[in-house]
């Protein structure tokens, strides 16, 4: 390595280092001596770093959105074969209930379950596997 | 730039804490977070690649946000953006170097190969490079022959000592060693000599083709 260059890196860390501590007043000098207004630069930076921020805030907003929106597309898109009535469909789901013996009470008081509670169990023991499959 | 430092977890600032922090950003720091991001923009020169200070303040933050660097509440906010501006900018420059010392021959467009002829790019082998350092480091002694303090301390950090060797060696305390780097800072930034290179923002910000 050329020694100038390491010569040259190292005044410019110190020099650099110096701005960390330096007083706020002979940085506005500086910025000054270089044409620019000191006021303008902070009010820029401010609205940089704000911008960030919002966009920031945008993007895990619209990641969440897309998340959603792919969840729900996967669920309609796995959307199990139901049988067509309801006394079939209840009938369905008494049959894994005693497939499934882990299955909680929640399931087996079917008596409180209306028709749409049965089809919403039946959709959600579908996506978990536990159907049995239309040959079986 | 995505390497994450390691914080202790419960001093690492949290998403919150951190935009806290910044909308707690006085002008005062603003002005010195602007101030040290023209620097080091100044400072790699041809890698900054059309970005500005503004581009690396936002990058830092960005970075900050999306958990690639985390903020120890041990130290201000500032001083810690200005490590991550520091870092992020040194990137880009290993990056440059990287780049032109691989000669971009992997994936080059002709646009690329126009653009870097255009800009005058090569290798940091270039002599040109070297030369243009070289350059740069003799205008910064020359500022300062007149002046024997800032000539020694010169000196020192051309050799790698630190300020309190330096202050020891020239037998000046700490304060007068911190003023006289910030005057020779002033002084350096009236001279125009910020700048390692001289062209560094390519066509598109008026330099000529």
């Amino acid at each position: 390595v050329d020694k100038r260059t390491d010569a040259l890196d190292r005044i410019l860390d110190a020099i650099e280092k110096s701005i960390e501590t330096a007083p706020v007043d002979d940085l506005r000098d500086e910025l000054k001596a270089e044409g620019h207004e000191p006021s303008s630069i902070a009010t820029q930076m401010r609205a940089v770093l704000t911008r960030v921020g919002k966009r920031h805030r945008q993007a895990k907003l619209d990641l969440a959105r897309h998340e959603k929106a792919a969840a729900l597309a996967a669920y309609e898109e796995h959307r199990p074969k139901l049988p067509n009535t309801p006394a079939q469909r209840r009938l369905l789901l008494q049959q894994t209930i005693a497939r499934n013996p882990h299955l909680t009470l929640q399931f087996r008081d079917l008596d409180h379950h209306s028709d749409a509670d049965v089809e919403s169990a039946l959709r959600d023991l579908a996506h978990l596997g536990l159907l049995p499959d239309e040959e079986d | 730039v995505s390497a994450k430092r390691r914080v202790p977890e419960e001093k690492a600032a949290t998403l919150e804490e951190v935009e806290a922090a910044v909308a707690a950003l006085t002008d005062d720091d603003l002005v010195r977070i602007a101030h040290f991001a023209k620097r080091r923009i100044e400072r790699i020169g041809r890698a900054a690649d059309m970005r500005d200070h503004e581009d690396l303040a936002a990058e830092a933050y960005e970075l900050t946000l999306n958990g690639s660097r985390s903020w120890n509440k041990d130290v201000s906010f500032t001083q810690y953006l200005l490590g991550v501006m520091r870092s992020v900018s040194s990137h880009w420059a290993e990056k440059y170097r990287t780049e032109m010392e691989s000669g971009r021959d992997q994936v080059r467009t002709d646009v690329d190969v126009r653009m870097e002829l255009v800009r005058g790019e090569r290798g940091t082998n270039d002599p040109r490079i070297a030369e243009e350092r070289t350059q740069k480091l003799a205008a910064i002694r020359a500022l300062f022959e007149d002046d024997p303090l800032a000539s020694n301390i010169l000196a020192g950090l051309a050799e790698g000592l630190q300020g309190p060797e330096i202050c020891s060696l020239l037998e000046i305390d700490g304060t007068t060693f911190s003023s006289k780097l910030r005057s020779m800072r002033r002084d350096m930034i009236r001279a125009g000599l910020k700048r390692p290179t001289k062209t560094e923002k390519g066509p598109w910000r008026g330099q000529a083709h």
